[in-house]
């Protein structure tokens, strides 16, 4: 029975639930220093002279802008660098939003840390700020930077327009005027925090030898380590950052935290180790998600096909540009590869302000442009007398077509779609057929059921290269008892990936899960993969691992067949209950050789160890699909919002962890309910956030606020991605991809009245309830 | 932003005294410069958070002459250290005051209740604080003790802004006391809209009421987060004193009402005009929930 698909302990599960397993947080070093931030309490301002003294007096030290090295970077370094653009330095000489870290200072205790930020004196210089994107394009605003990089080029900046991306398929033009109908919209999607549990960490010791080890919170050892030798002019050699579990992410470390090259830079100028955990205030004013305004225009004909479809797109990207080019990038693409639009354009800005710098959260961009085109789709079928789920069959991009949600440079061919499946299953579920128009309905509590499908990418490879990096390594060796060591750079960040990679091994080389372990690794031990995001874990982690396995594999066929005198290519591997992993005669299945036996006697006769080290770049990078459909109930007197039901299915190719994707999609879902409904972060004319900072009033629901779990159905689609590992694609991404869009349009069957801006919170929907000019007919 | 929630870098003495007579000598000295530490869910986070420095922090947790409810006369007193847990999970209070437990009930989560107390919850003063709503709407009152002797204050009396109360320097909240209900039967709910569970309240409301052989009496409605103090809706207590049953008409004229008597503010958790439309409707729905309990014979 294969260990792919099975519901299994995960490896982690005891150190955690113990609380044994060590996150960043957790690292503790001899002679360790304890370190602080400095944050600017104003969001555009030169910082002239700090003066350190008072810290200096109470025995912290301290490291100012003007001690970092003078290196422009940017800390994600996930696309190739001709692609990257650079605007940040370690500390910089001009903070350009509330909270951007000034000054690092290290002292003996963490106390004593913060106590010391008090003593610091700042000379500010307060330069005028821009807070919307709006106002930010005015060519008499004021002005971010005067010049950023992208890759060795500088870019002299003559407005605040970050990049732009304008992207054409057909004749758009021709498409509207063939159109028997067009239909246009504005949808706005705010800022929003990933609220991951573990706010970031970073310990780095400082080396005899000029180097550094670091332990973080991180997405990727590689990039970080990269970065860092860049920054600090370390050889990479010299260069270790240790894997670590991690406290979720949601896309917040892609990128190297701010806080990592200022724990270094403390550390290398104290010559001892420093410490330096984000408080969840600091952490919130560190990093957000993009803020968007989507204009969707799209025509369409009588019989529901489309001729063509238009977005544009102005992104708030905050202060620095962490991946605004490759935002743009996937929202064209997530646009592009949902429905059959024949002509298609798309036109987008990213915009700097003066706001917390905005990089990805679960979906980069994919759950906002969902956001806008399956209310999109809702409005054409009411208009068209169709029934939403008809609308989404006729048109949707499945089987054969081209999908290219990571953006135009990252094309592939669908062969595995769950689409239709899904789409039939929960209309089944839910009781589609019994749904009845909003003005059907009466009374106080309102019931209305929506839809909504979406998708994501399994990583960002494909047939050639693009320009983002993708691909993965791994090194697996057998040891002299037969049991499997895996050495993955891949981080986990809690769904499961690691267990996964398990699977994958142990089915290739035919050995229990049970006798297959993950090994403590870090940035030196193992080869390189770009990060684990992009929903690329299982898929292209995954993948490189069984493309390594099948190299062990064919070592241990061959010193199989040293022992057993045959040709290894008559030889096979399998797993029985009687003889466990072992090696047998395909002419004569009697004769075997146990895979402890194998690994033993390579040993003791030197002929050495059966491993293998290999990268591996996916082929493809096929979209995982998801659907949800949504019961809630409106109290129209208060414009609370309840969901009471909902049916999560997922196209995830072969399922390696059930129970773990199960979670996934609904702890997807629950988040998805707390962005459509409650979560947003706005910055008050100050610069600083209307929640400042603070956890207790950026509310994110808890699990009283979702459906109780048997109002929670889950859907597994039947399909198998052969280019990926034993037919596996992604999941993670996709599970809140249509989660907000199908809250939105199940809002609508119940009241009648939709929502463009999100979240829709009981404020703005008992105002919108109170407005009947806002409803559509 | 040189504040968090992590750690708590102020530099103050941590005293632990032995006695409430020993609290009440380091209160006639200390003052103002001294702050009360019973639970420390709110003064630990204002303290980290720089919204508070005390010179002197008075450990008064494990003082057990604070803490437990008991019945004398025709009161229950509860000890102002009482957990919010154990207040909650009283048989008495859950029989007699059954507002409270609900109020209680809808305070964070298990591990912040088992913390918090309920002395803290009123003498932190919050306009949001979830159980002061409901004992201002069983009409609580508080016994405060300084060095000279004790003095009881009624609930509706007590609190005067954000923070601020009538309690002085040099006095400790020691009991709360609850006036025992003398009808057949009691009823009573709390009801708070918040952004999600366990929030801190957009609005709060707690009704109580109880039945007599004349009919439903006694109506006492509470809210809280909407004025600077807990407000008494005294006209809506009118409204239902005078007028039985509970009808249409009613419901629809407490709703008029309600709007009148509260002086909400735009917030980042709700908005002045949301709370004025809605605090109506959840008023009027717990006085009907309050009211079809005895109906049906529930209460």
């Amino acid at each position: 029975m294969p260990e792919v698909g099975r519901n299994l302990p995960r490896k982690d599960g005891v150190a955690k639930i113990s609380g044994k397993e060590p996150y960043s947080h957790d690292i503790h070093l001899p002679n360790m220093l304890y370190a602080a931030v400095y944050r600017s309490p104003l969001a555009h301002v030169r910082i002239r002279y700090v003066d350190t003294s008072g810290a200096q007096a109470l025995g912290a030290i301290c490291l100012t802008p003007q001690e970092v090295p003078d290196v422009i970077y940017n800390e994600r370094i996930v696309s190739i660098p001709t692609k990257t653009y650079k605007d940040r330095r370690v500390l910089p000489t001009v903070a350009r939003h509330v909270g951007e870290a000034i000054v690092g200072v290290a002292a003996e205790t963490e106390e004593l840390a913060i106590r010391a930020l008090s003593s610091l004196r700042i000379d500010f210089e307060p330069l005028p700020s821009v807070l919307n994107a709006e106002e930010a394009l005015k060519p008499e605003s004021p002005k971010l930077y005067d010049r950023i990089w992208l890759g060795e080029k500088p870019i002299e900046m003559t407005g605040n327009i970050a990049c732009e991306r304008h992207i054409t398929e057909g004749d758009p033009e021709a498409g509207f005027r063939e159109a028997d109908f067009v239909v246009e919209r504005r949808y706005t999607t705010p800022r929003k925090y990933h609220g991951q549990m573990e706010t970031k960490a970073a310990v780095c010791q400082p080396l005899p030898n000029g180097g550094i080890n670091v332990w973080a919170t991180v997405q990727s050892v590689h990039n970080v380590r990269q970065v860092l030798g860049q920054i600090y002019g370390i050889p990479l050699s010299k260069v270790n950052v240790k894997k670590l579990s991690i406290g979720g992410s949601f896309g917040s470390s892609i990128q190297m935290n701010s806080i990592i090259p200022i724990c270094v830079g403390l550390a290398l100028k104290s010559g001892r180790p420093v410490k330096l955990i984000s408080p969840r205030e600091d952490d919130m004013y560190d990093h957000s998600h993009y803020q968007t305004e989507m204009v969707l225009k799209v025509g369409v004909k009588q019989d529901g096909t489309f001729t063509a479809a238009k977005m544009n797109v102005i992104a708030d990207i905050g202060a620095h540009h962490i991946q605004a080019d490759a935002l743009l990038g996937v929202m064209a693409g997530w646009l592009a590869s949902l429905y059959k639009w024949k002509n298609f354009q798309f036109d987008g800005q990213a915009v700097y302000t003066n706001k917390v710098p905005g990089c990805a959260l679960q979906g980069f961009g994919n759950p906002l442009v969902n956001f806008a085109v399956e209310q999109h789709m809702d409005i054409i079928a009411e208009m068209l007398g169709r029934d939403p789920v008809d609308l989404r069959l006729q048109n949707y991009i499945g089987e054969g077509d081209v999908f290219w949600g990571q953006g135009p440079s990252i094309k592939s061919i669908i062969e595995s779609c769950g689409v239709e499946e899904i789409l039939r299953e929960g209309s089944t579920r839910i009781g589609w057929n019994q749904r009845r128009e909003p003005h059907e309905k009466s009374g106080r509590y309102r019931r209305g059921i929506g839809v909504a499908r979406g998708f994501h990418t399994s990583g960002t490879a494909g047939p050639k290269p693009g320009d983002v990096i993708d691909f993965s390594s791994a090194t697996i060796k057998v040891n002299e008892d037969g049991t499997v060591d895996i050495l993955t750079p891949v981080i986990d960040h809690g769904g499961g990936t690691g267990e996964a990679i398990v699977k994958i091994v142990a089915d290739t080389l035919h050995v229990p899960y049970t006798m297959v372990e993950l090994s403590d690794v870090d940035a030196r031990t193992t080869g390189y993969d770009v990060a684990t995001h992009a929903t690329r874990g299982v898929y292209c982690g995954g993948g490189a691992a069984a493309h390594v396995a099948e190299e062990v594999r064919t070592q241990i066929l061959a010193m199989a067949g040293r022992i057993l005198d045959e040709e290894p290519s008559g030889l096979a591997l399998d797993l029985t209950a009687e003889r466990g992993t072992h090696v047998y005669v395909q002419s004569d299945p009697n004769r075997f050789v146990s895979l402890k036996d194998i690994a033993k006697t390579a040993q003791i006769k030197s002929w050495g160890t059966m491993a293998a080290t290999g990268s591996y770049r996916q082929s493809s990078a096929p979209p995982c699909f998801m659907g949800h459909f949504v019961e809630v109930e409106v109290d129209t007197e208060t414009g609370e919002v309840r969901v009471v039901r909902a049916i999560l299915l997922s196209d995830a190719g072969t399922v390696v962890n059930p129970d773990l994707l199960a979670g996934q999609l609904i702890g997807a879902f629950a988040r998805g309910i707390g962005f459509a409904l409650q979560e947003h972060t706005q910055t008050l004319p100050s610069g600083t956030l209307n929640h400042g900072g603070w956890l207790t009033d950026y509310r994110m629901g808890t699990s009283c606020d979702v459906p109780p779990p048997d109002a929670m159905d889950v859907y597994f689609a039947h399909t198998y991605e052969s280019t990926g590992p034993f037919g596996a694609k992604g999941v993670a991404e996709a599970a809140l991809s249509s989660v907000w869009s199908a809250v939105a349009n199940a809002i609508y069957n119940a009241v009648g009245v939709r929502v463009y801006d999100l979240p829709i919170t009981p404020e703005v929907l008992l105002e919108a309830l109170s407005a009947p000019q806002l409803i559509e007919a | 932003m040189l504040a968090n929630s992590r750690v708590l870098a102020a530099d103050f003495d941590l005293i632990n005294p032995r006695s409430l007579e020993e609290v009440l000598s380091l209160l006639a000295a200390h003052g103002d410069r001294a702050a009360l530490l019973f639970g420390g869910t709110d003064l630990l986070v204002q303290m980290k958070m720089g919204r508070r420095s005390s010179e002197k922090v008075i450990n008064c947790r494990w003082l057990e002459e604070l803490k437990g409810i008991q019945e004398i006369g025709e009161n229950l007193e509860i000890g102002a250290g009482s957990s919010l847990n154990q207040v909650g999970e009283d048989e008495r209070v859950r029989r007699e005051f059954p507002a409270l437990e609900d109020a209680i009930l809808s305070i964070a989560g298990p591990a912040i209740r088992h913390m918090g107390t309920i002395g803290g919850n009123v003498v932190n003063a919050s306009p949001a604080a979830d159980a002061v709503v409901a004992l201002v709407a069983h009409r609580a009152r508080f016994r405060l003790q300084n060095q000279t002797g004790t003095r009881v204050v009624d609930s509706t009396e007590f609190f005067l802004g954000p923070g601020k109360t009538v309690r002085r320097p040099d006095e400790i909240l020691t009991h709360i006391l609850l006036a025992r209900p003398q009808g057949m039967s009691v009823s009573g709910h709390f009801r708070k809209v918040g952004r999600v569970a366990g929030d801190i309240a957009k609005l709060s409301v707690a009704v109580t009421a109880e039945k007599s052989l004349v009919g439903v009496v006694n109506w006492h409605v509470a809210m809280g987060s909407v004025a600077p103090t807990p407000v008494v809706l005294c006209e809506v207590e009118a409204l239902l004193n005078h007028n039985r049953p509970l009808d249409g008409d009613i419901t629809s004229a407490i709703r008029a009402t309600v709007a009148q008597s509260i002086t909400p503010i735009d917030d980042v958790r709700s908005t002045a005009w949301y709370r004025k439309r809605v605090s109506g409707v959840t008023v009027s729905d717990l006085c009907e929930q309050v009211w079809k309990e005895f109906e049906g014979g529930k209460a």
